[in-house]
């Protein structure tokens, strides 16, 4: 017996960066034409909160938003409905939360230390960048480009902040910074909409539904496979346990239920399909990427001048992750440092032994360095200086 | 109005009016009713149009205008008070008047007759009210002026923008140096201090663009603010780093400061006209002279040039007998009417100025009595830009001017006022408008004197315009021009 054929909810056309070949709707089927409407999907609540935040000055509405997420939505009763509203969307845990999955999720994220930090420059960024479509909102304003670094930097601070133990319950460092993260995304939507750059019926809404699903698996399933292919060992709680982490925190940065992952497996298939059906990396792609990579001396601050063999190493991580097909897309650099990280790898199992024994984690403490500075310039995240005074989290 | 102000009374109570009644007969400018002059009864005008004036400050200021149909009297009848206005004919009227004691005797006489009388006084004087009504309550509030603090964050302000303005204010320390204590001449320094204001605006208008104020909004996300929000805040940093040059300059301070809480009322254009140079300190008198040279002060003493040459041009459609109409809206004190109506062809003219602000009404009406035209030339207070849209009390016009005022009025208001202006024609008549373009003096005149300026181009003004204008540009303006058709 044949299921009834499931109709698109929009009867808006795909946007044409939605190229789906016969190949992509045979492995895909239905969930080809699921997937159509998303494109076009953004996400209403963090909209309407940033046009209340824009008629209020910049430091009033920051501070109104700061307090709510600090301390709910009863100790911002004079901000405007759709802060409010914003602010207690947070606040409603959803039923399949598991706050122990969380934990160990966090933690396997913070064991891999500067592994991940290194998935994160040379994997996960460079896969967003490739999409065409969604990095057109970082590249219609110059001024992101030359931002490499600190973009770099910040999104590190970001994702350590959600690994951190207890980092999303609210109030915390990380459910903070996630919540900034998502307004801020609602706000290049505003101005890429204000201007006369967007092309709506190449690339659809900007940063869409669509977008913001593949860019959070670009912080749960992509970094799996790819922490295993430099050599870290995770049990299947642990990334059972990651993909649980990054499903909340897709939540509270507002992707829509349908299109987050509950499983390491249904996050492939989604992560699959988007990859395979959009366009080809353009100069965009290639620019940011090459933006990143060369971001790698500025972390070491005082010492950037040891640092030209990081930009190497960077093009060769990045080329075995992402393999050789969107390596050579992006105008990714062949060297041998794509040999030496398949070497390496057979190192990293000795080490993580050391840390599941426990004791300070050498791999963790290099990454706290570099973004506590010690090793490069203070990372400057736009978080005022409220949000890093709050002590610990609240759950 | 009314066509018939009375409608309640019947046949018979006409009849029966009129065996009080007698008619008379005006002639122009004849004064038919004065002020504060005991009021005999009541008066219907029949044919032609009289005006009604009151003085204010000892001239005369016109209140209304009305024709055939038109009651007067009824307020001073009912409550037996000296008449509070005077009633002037304003061409050839006749009329009748219906003796108060004789009138109390018929009304006492027929109780039916009585209170259809009152009635009608009653629907009359409530319809009144209640336009009054309307009017008042729909006039725009003076505008407030904005904080103008807090708009932006301090990434949001391009080094490019922060160094230009410390640039100007060094240049401008110079100057004052090299004047106050170097004793160098005025004109000597005079290119540095013009240099140094026009790069400012050049400077200011170049970060109001399209694209460096997206730049602006992406500089810090953060700060939520979009395009809109981005210029407020660009403009206010560019004021408050300009502010005390700026205020130096006589002109400028006093556009600024809208004492009527109008954005350019009758003193500062007159300022702008007058064109002498005057401010504070040494610097103040270069500021001012920069200031007055800029396209958009020279626009506006071109405007005064066009508006008399039109003057001249629409004369010759008139004698001293039977004199053309023309209407100056948004007048002021009406100088372009007061120079005219003293020279040799001054006499063909009949012209009204009309504008809200009574301080300019009341120095028009005395330089035009000083001056001895005072027949030739009326101040009348009136709202030119009303919404609804509702006639002006004039007869038909041979010519309407409305200058300086559209780029200070939204859409519907700018439609308002060109669609009064024009139904004030009579066939043939010609309306002559000028519109603030989106030229290079905006941000100085939205940003630094903080006016709210609604400047538009071509096609906007197009929009609003009557059909069949022609739009031509003439400096920091547009002109437009448009002709009554006659009937065929």
């Amino acid at each position: 017996m044949h299921a009834a054929p499931i109709e698109p909810a929009s009867p808006s056309p795909p946007p044409a960066r939605y190229r789906v070949t016969d190949a992509i709707r045979a492995d895909h089927a239905h969930r080809v034409d699921l997937l159509s409407p998303w494109f076009h999907r953004v996400d209403p609540v963090a909209d309407a909160c940033v046009r209340a935040l824009s008629a209020l000055r910049p430091r009033q509405g920051q501070g109104l938003l700061d307090r709510g997420l600090a301390q709910g939505v009863d100790a911002i009763p004079q901000a405007p409905m759709a802060l409010r509203t914003f602010v207690a969307s947070l606040e409603e845990l959803p039923l399949w939360v598991d706050r122990a999955q969380l934990a160990l999720g966090g933690r396997v994220y913070l064991r891999a230390g500067v592994l991940g930090l290194l998935v994160l420059a040379c994997g996960s960024l460079p896969t967003i960048y490739a999409c065409p479509a969604g990095n057109k909102p970082l590249t219609l304003s110059r001024r992101l480009v030359a931002m490499a670094p600190r973009r770099l930097l910040e999104t590190a601070q970001f994702v350590h902040e959600v690994s951190a133990p207890d980092g999303l319950c609210r109030g915390a460092p990380g459910h903070r910074i996630t919540a900034r993260v998502r307004l801020i995304h609602a706000q290049m939507r505003r101005l890429v909409l204000r201007s006369d750059r967007w092309d709506a019926d190449r690339w659809g809404a900007p940063i869409n539904q669509v977008d913001l699903a593949y860019t959070n698996l670009q912080f749960s399933v992509n970094p799996l496979r790819w922490l295993e292919m430099l050599g870290l060992r995770m049990h299947p709680e642990e990334r059972d346990a990651l993909v649980h982490l990054w499903r909340y925190a897709g939540h509270l940065m507002g992707v829509d239920p349908t299109l987050l992952a509950s499983t390491e497996a249904e996050g492939r298939r989604l992560a699959d399909l988007i990859a395979r059906a959009q366009d080809p990396p353009d100069d965009d792609a290639r620019q940011l990427t090459h933006a990143l990579m060369n971001a790698a001396p500025t972390l070491l601050g005082p010492h950037a001048r040891y640092g030209g063999w990081t930009v190497e190493m960077s093009h060769g991580l990045a080329r075995h992750l992402l393999g050789d097909p969107l390596a050579d897309a992006l105008d990714l650099r062949r060297n041998g440092w794509d040999l030496a990280w398949r070497a390496l790898r057979r190192a990293i199992p000795g080490v993580n032994a050391v840390q599941r024994r426990g004791g300070p984690a050498v791999l963790s403490f290099v990454y706290e360095q570099i973004l506590r500075g010690t090793l490069s310039a203070a990372p400057h995240f736009p978080l005022p200086e409220s949000l890093t005074a709050h002590g610990a989290p609240t759950a | 109005m009314s066509a018939n102000p009375l409608a309640p009374l019947t046949p018979s109570d006409w009849s029966l009016l009129r065996q009080h009644g007698r008619v008379e007969r005006f002639s122009r400018d004849a004064v038919i009713l004065p002020e504060g002059a005991a009021t005999p009864g009541l008066l219907v005008l029949r044919e032609g149009a009289v005006r009604v004036e009151q003085l204010r400050g000892g001239v005369p200021i016109t209140l209304a205008r009305l024709g055939p149909g038109e009651l007067l009297g009824e307020m001073s009848f009912l409550e037996d008070c000296p008449a509070s206005a005077s009633v002037v004919a304003d061409e050839p009227v006749t009329l009748e008047r219906f003796d108060r004691a004789a009138l109390h005797l018929a009304l006492q006489s027929d109780p039916g007759f009585s209170a259809r009388f009152y009635q009608s006084l009653a629907v009359l004087l409530a319809g009144r009210l209640r336009e009054r009504s309307r009017t008042r309550g729909e006039a725009p509030p003076s505008p407030a002026r904005d904080p103008r603090h807090g708009l932006l964050s301090a990434r949001q302000i391009p080094a490019s923008l922060s160094a230009g303005v410390d640039g100007f204010r060094r240049a401008l320390a110079d100057a004052e140096l090299r004047l106050a204590r170097r004793h160098e001449p005025a004109d000597a320094v005079w290119p540095t201090v013009r240099d140094a204001c026009d790069g400012v605006v050049t400077l200011l208008r170049a970060h109001l663009r399209a694209d460096a104020l997206f730049d602006a909004g992406f500089a810090d996300l953060g700060a939520f603010r979009d395009p809109d929000g981005a210029a407020a805040g660009i403009g206010a940093y560019v004021f408050r780093h300009t502010f005390s040059a700026l205020m130096s300059s006589a002109t400028a301070a006093r556009a600024y400061a809208r004492p009527r809480g109008v954005s350019e009322d009758w003193e500062t254009g007159a300022l702008i006209h007058l064109a002498e140079p005057d401010g504070e300190g040494a610097l103040g008198p270069l500021v001012d002279r920069w200031f007055l040279a800029r396209p958009w002060c020279e626009a506006r003493r071109a405007a005064r040039r066009r508006t008399l040459d039109a003057l001249r041009a629409v004369s010759v459609r008139g004698d001293p007998a039977n004199p053309a109409q023309v209407t100056l809206l948004a007048s002021g004190v009406g100088d372009e009417a007061l120079e005219f109506a003293q020279s040799p062809e001054g006499r063909r003219l009949r012209i009204t100025c009309v504008d809200l602000d009574e301080s300019a009404l009341r120095e028009g009406a005395l330089r035009a009595s000083e001056g001895g035209v005072a027949d030739r030339v009326r101040y009348l207070r009136g709202d030119v830009a009303p919404v609804p849209v509702s006639a002006l009390p004039v007869a038909p016009q041979d010519l309407v001017v409305l200058s300086g005022l559209l780029e200070h009025l939204d859409d519907d208001r700018a439609r308002a006022a060109l669609r009064v202006a024009f139904d004030a024609l009579g066939p043939g008549g010609a309306l002559l408008a000028t519109q603030l373009d989106d030229g290079p003096d905006r941000a100085l005149l939205e940003h630094l004197l903080g006016w709210p300026l609604h400047p538009r181009g071509e096609d906007a003004l197009r929009d609003l315009a009557p059909s069949g204008a022609e739009i031509s540009r003439a400096g920091a303006d547009l002109c437009l021009r448009v002709t009554k058709g006659r009937p065929t």
